[in-house]
């Protein structure tokens, strides 16, 4: 009988006191440690730390190949620890040594839930999880992969030959990112590009980014002169504000090449500049007009500039997230710790975004970057 | 991610906001930032002389703070941006819906103008 029930079935309304919690027994026996790629070759692919130490190395037999030239044959090996919700990391006289949360391991050391390994540039988090959100997971995680395949197939592939070539990164922080870009010919002489950012990250911006990045593939703004950057941007502003759309905002960089006048016309709304620079004697010019971001204001009006573009010059535009970063010590990086790489000479095993890209990467903290990263350098041949 | 409050005359209130202004950060302190505000019944100052990074979740917060606001007759005004904050809000042009004062005292005179 329930000590709160009456033999006739009534209940006791009174509280009752216990001087001692029940104890609470939570079985963990149906729980599996994972380490799930963040960022490296194949991120979200998982791997289970089961009864056996996991090895991790460039070559097999090891479990997990990580098949880069800075990582060691048998690199470090992960095993269960008795009772705990740890596992332990055990470097294995590795050359350039593994990493958890950004500190050297040393012999051998925890590997807590939520912490990051690093063995070369392949990033892995430590999850601890019931086997059944496991699965649950998994699913949830092909679905990502399709989306994120959707929006990659929205990207135009770089443009290699011909008289504007372009070369471009997209790294996505979380599965799905608020980052696009794209570049269109309005006609035989003009050529558009532009890159959007769509406030935070995650399927809620990406979702927004493809209402925003398919309206511009297909020219759907109505009364919209596609070659005046005012306008375009007047009209997004009109169809997106943050009420009809979640709250969500985002910034643009927009602007028209014309090659008979080799005149280069453009916006920003709430974004940071795009960069015209001539390598060759290290000019640099800041192309930003200084507007509201798109879907803050009813009735905004953009103001807009223009440029002259000289043969070879480059453009480069890039999503905030390329440059605020926090650094392997811990510092947060602005605009101006991002712009002197630009001017750091090409590598001709890279494409110019990859070269950036790769500086970056260097730089930061372990990890997934903390906002989405993008790219686009726009070359104007001769 | 901190947030605090106080006086700041009898027309205003100052929320007082330390860390980093990231995602996780307002999701931190979202749901206490808007209520803080409009349960206040007054005019808004934000203090960000503690706030070392904002993302666009951040201002996103803040202009949605700020509407709500605007619908109930209230202003915000933002003061004390950090160097590398201020270059944010800046490039974003937040101050065409949101001004931005230097320190409190004219973070109060913006709201009397």
């Amino acid at each position: 009988m329930d000590d709160t029930t009456y033999d006739d079935g009534s209940l006791d309304d009174r509280t009752i006191i216990r001087t001692r919690p029940r104890t609470v027994r939570v079985e963990r026996q149906d729980w599996v440690h994972l380490l799930v790629v963040v960022e490296g070759l194949e991120p979200g692919r998982r791997f289970e730390v089961g009864d056996k130490p996991l090895t991790v190395g460039r070559k097999a037999p090891c479990d997990v190949l990580v098949v880069e030239a800075e990582v060691s044959g048998r690199h470090c090996e992960l095993r269960r620890k008795q009772g705990s919700e740890s596992l332990i990391v055990t470097d294995l006289n590795s050359t350039n040594g593994s990493f958890v949360d950004g500190l050297r391991v040393a012999g051998s050391t925890e590997l807590r839930h939520g912490a990051l390994l690093q063995v070369g540039r392949q990033v892995m988090r430590h999850d601890f999880m019931p086997r059944h959100e496991l699965h649950a997971s998994a699913e949830l995680d092909r679905d990502l992969e399709k989306a994120g395949r959707y929006v990659q197939s929205l990207l135009p592939s770089p443009l290699r030959e011909g008289p504007i070539l372009t070369d471009w990164v997209l790294q996505p922080s979380a599965r799905l990112g608020g980052d696009a870009f794209g570049w269109q010919s309005l006609d035989d002489q003009r050529f558009a590009s532009y890159l959007i950012d769509v406030s935070g990250h995650g399927t809620g911006a990406a979702m927004h980014t493809v209402s925003v990045l398919n309206v511009l593939r297909q020219k759907a703004l109505p009364d919209t002169d596609f070659t005046r950057p005012e306008q375009v941007l007047a009209r997004l502003n009109d169809m997106f504000q943050m009420e009809s759309h979640a709250g969500l905002y985002f910034t643009i960089w927009y602007g028209v090449y014309d090659r008979g006048t080799r005149m280069l016309d453009f916006g920003c709304a709430g974004h940071h500049a795009g960069y015209l620079v001539d390598k060759a004697s290290g000019e640099v010019q800041a192309l930003h007009t200084r507007n509201l971001m798109i879907g803050a204001m009813p009735g905004a009006r953009f103001k807009v500039d223009r440029v002259a573009v000289k043969p070879n010059d480059r453009l480069y535009l890039f999503s905030d997230g390329v440059f605020e970063i926090v650094t392997l010590e811990g510092v947060q990086w602005g605009l101006s710790d991002f712009l002197p790489l630009i001017l750091l000479p090409d590598m001709p095993e890279f494409g110019e975004a990859e070269r950036l890209h790769r500086h970056v990467r260097r730089v930061a903290r372990p990890g997934p970057f903390d906002d989405d990263f993008t790219i686009l350098v726009t070359t104007f041949a001769a | 991610m901190q947030l605090t409050t106080a006086e700041a005359g009898p027309s205003a209130v100052c929320l007082i906001v330390a860390g980093r202004l990231d995602t996780p950060g307002v999701d931190e302190i979202e749901v206490r930032f808007t209520q803080a505000a409009r349960g206040s019944g007054k005019h808004v100052l934000v203090d960000l002389q503690n706030v070392s990074f904002v993302s666009s979740m951040g201002v996103r917060m803040l202009i949605s703070t700020a509407r709500a606001l605007h619908a109930a007759q209230r202003r915000m005004v933002l003061f004390a941006p950090q160097p590398l904050v201020r270059e944010m809000l800046d490039t974003v042009a937040l101050d065409q819906i949101i001004p931005v004062a230097s320190d409190q005292p004219a973070a109060l005179g913006l709201l009397e103008g």
